[in-house]
């Protein structure tokens, strides 16, 4: 549905996007991940139409992401919903709607809808609260029943409750289309999202299926009652164990980097070493996907 | 050409929505009123065809600075109101550009025409003709068709509603002072200066109630001009 290749963009002298190369399936859905500055709006507005690729070819359900036949089948939510506030929802979205080449109320009942607002629709946008307004920001995306929907940091500014309403929206929303959502939060993205693109410094950092990014963490982190320098006695030789590390200042918590063929129980094997030797294993765990700072860590330490 | 009138018409009705479009054609059509007695009109005695000349001249005036504020209103840019919903939108930067100029012009004419009353005035209680009034009102249309042309290149260009109205004041103001200078200065390019002012110099005509084609055709080609500049910067923001 979205095919990248070697997509640059370039600003002057400064290149926002380097080659970016990367393909989401229809139905994917599809998290954006990179620090301020690593590409991700730049991205994400040449996905939508609004900035042409300087080189490379981006192509959106076989159209070029630049042109007007791609603009027909995207849908896209920027971080601050576009909005006219003299009109009332329901305006705004048959508005959107037509501009769109939607005619019809069935499309705009549809949106209303799909995100949450026919309570509202006869409110005028200038009333509605920050969550009411990124739902019709939603609505405005959706109404054209577009094949892929570019949606930037949608759950920002909202309260739980909102969050997990958004998520619901984007759960009913998958399947038919494919979306991408950029946001900071990679608990978010671990929770929404079954493919990742990872930004850094305007490249692909990781891309791919989620399970097979995240899951690539292989490592156990310990906290030890004992010595480091007694568990790389009591762990010299065991299988499995690539290297270990302190992990911040804590000398007592450290991590094992495992070897790719390392054995499947190997945590069984690495805690029963410890407790025959003596040293206090206070608690052993495989590190989760945690924000978005241990990710890029990650990924440092790899390079 | 469904979306075009799609995006005239919500350009349009906002300016009726809004306080800023009451207050701003409030505001002209008080000080048009002004204009009638305090100058035009005045405490000379003047023949009626020559109050209305003044009148229409102050009237064009006021129109080139109803056009400034007006350009407040149309950049269409993503950070700005719902300027991404456009871009993204499935419209050619033809249609947009053609859009939002017609929901303005739109809301000048209205503004131009709501003042008819005033030549009215002069037509019941002086000797004018009707022609001269209907001359002088299409002269005000054309310039503010020009100056709204030149308002949305200011505004493709500048993308913010304040650089959009600095500009198109700036231009304005240029070209009407071109023919000032054109007027004191012995300028080799004096014939050209003159040409080019909108109010001072192509309005002329139509105030005077005659009706030359060459002037309208200036005031057509300036309006396409302008919205064949927005267009091409609009669409060059997507290429940059």
């Amino acid at each position: 549905m979205i095919v990248a290749e070697n997509v640059s963009k370039w600003f002057g002298a400064h290149a926002a996007v380097r080659e970016l190369t990367f393909e989401a399936p229809k139905g994917a859905l599809v998290g954006l991940l990179g620090l301020n500055g690593a590409g991700k709006t730049t991205t994400l507005r040449m996905l939508a139409g609004l900035t042409a690729p300087t080189s490379g070819s981006l192509r959106l359900a076989g159209h070029d992401a630049a042109s007007k036949a791609a603009r027909a089948v995207v849908g896209y939510l920027p971080d601050r919903p576009p909005l006219w506030p003299d009109m009332r929802v329901r305006a705004f979205v048959t508005h959107a709607a037509r501009l769109r080449g939607r005619d019809d109320q069935a499309s705009v009942d549809a949106a209303l809808e799909r995100a949450g607002l026919r309570e509202v629709a006869g409110e005028p946008l200038d009333t509605l609260s920050h969550g009411y307004r990124q739902r019709v920001g939603l609505a405005q995306a959706l109404v054209h029943d577009p094949a892929v929907l570019v949606l930037d940091e949608p759950i920002q500014g909202l309260d739980p409750e909102q969050i997990a309403e958004m998520r619901a929206t984007l759960d009913r929303l998958r399947g038919e289309r494919t979306i991408v959502l950029s946001t900071h939060i990679l608990g978010e993205v671990a929770r929404s999202c079954d493919h990742l693109l990872v930004l850094h410094e305007g490249r692909v950092a990781v891309s791919g299926a989620k399970d097979d990014v995240l899951g690539e963490d292989h490592a156990l982190v310990l906290e030890l009652r004992g010595e480091e320098r007694a568990l790389r006695d009591v762990l010299e030789g065991q299988g499995g164990v690539a290297s270990i590390a302190v992990v911040g200042e804590d000398p007592l918590r450290v991590r094992l980097e495992l070897a790719e063929d390392a054995p499947d129980d190997v945590a069984e094997q690495v805690a029963r070493r410890i407790v025959e030797a003596g040293l206090g294993l206070r608690s052993l765990a495989r590190p989760a996907p945690g924000d978005l700072e241990a990710l890029f860590a990650r990924l440092r330490r790899a390079r | 050409m469904k979306t075009l009138w799609q995006i005239a018409a919500r350009d349009f009705t906002a300016w009726f929505r809004s306080p800023i479009g009451w207050w701003l054609a409030a505001l002209v059509l008080c000080l048009d009123a002004l204009q009638l007695h305090a100058v035009a009109i005045g405490t000379e005695r003047r023949p009626s065809a020559a109050v209305l000349e003044l009148f229409l001249l102050n009237a064009a005036v006021l129109t080139e600075v109803l056009v400034a504020f007006v350009a407040l209103r149309l950049p269409i840019d993503e950070g700005h109101e719902a300027g991404a919903l456009l871009l993204t939108s499935p419209v050619g930067e033809g249609s947009l550009v053609l859009g939002r100029f017609l929901g303005a012009f739109g809301y000048v004419a209205v503004v131009t025409l709501l003042s008819l009353h005033l030549p009215a005035l002069i037509l019941v209680n002086g000797k004018i003709s009707f022609g001269h009034v209907a001359t002088g009102y299409l002269g005000l249309l054309l310039v503010g068709a020009g100056g709204l042309a030149i308002a949305s290149a200011a505004a493709a260009i500048a993308r913010r509603p304040f650089g959009a109205a600095l500009t198109t004041a700036g231009v304005l103001a240029g070209l009407e002072l071109a023919h000032r200078l054109a007027s004191i200065a012995d300028l080799e390019h004096r014939p050209i200066l003159r040409a080019i002012a909108p109010v001072f110099g192509r309005f002329t005509s139509f105030r005077q109630g005659l009706f030359q084609l060459s002037d309208v055709v200036f005031f057509v080609l300036l309006t396409y001009l302008g919205l064949r500049v927005a267009t091409r910067a609009l669409a060059g923001r997507r290429e940059a």
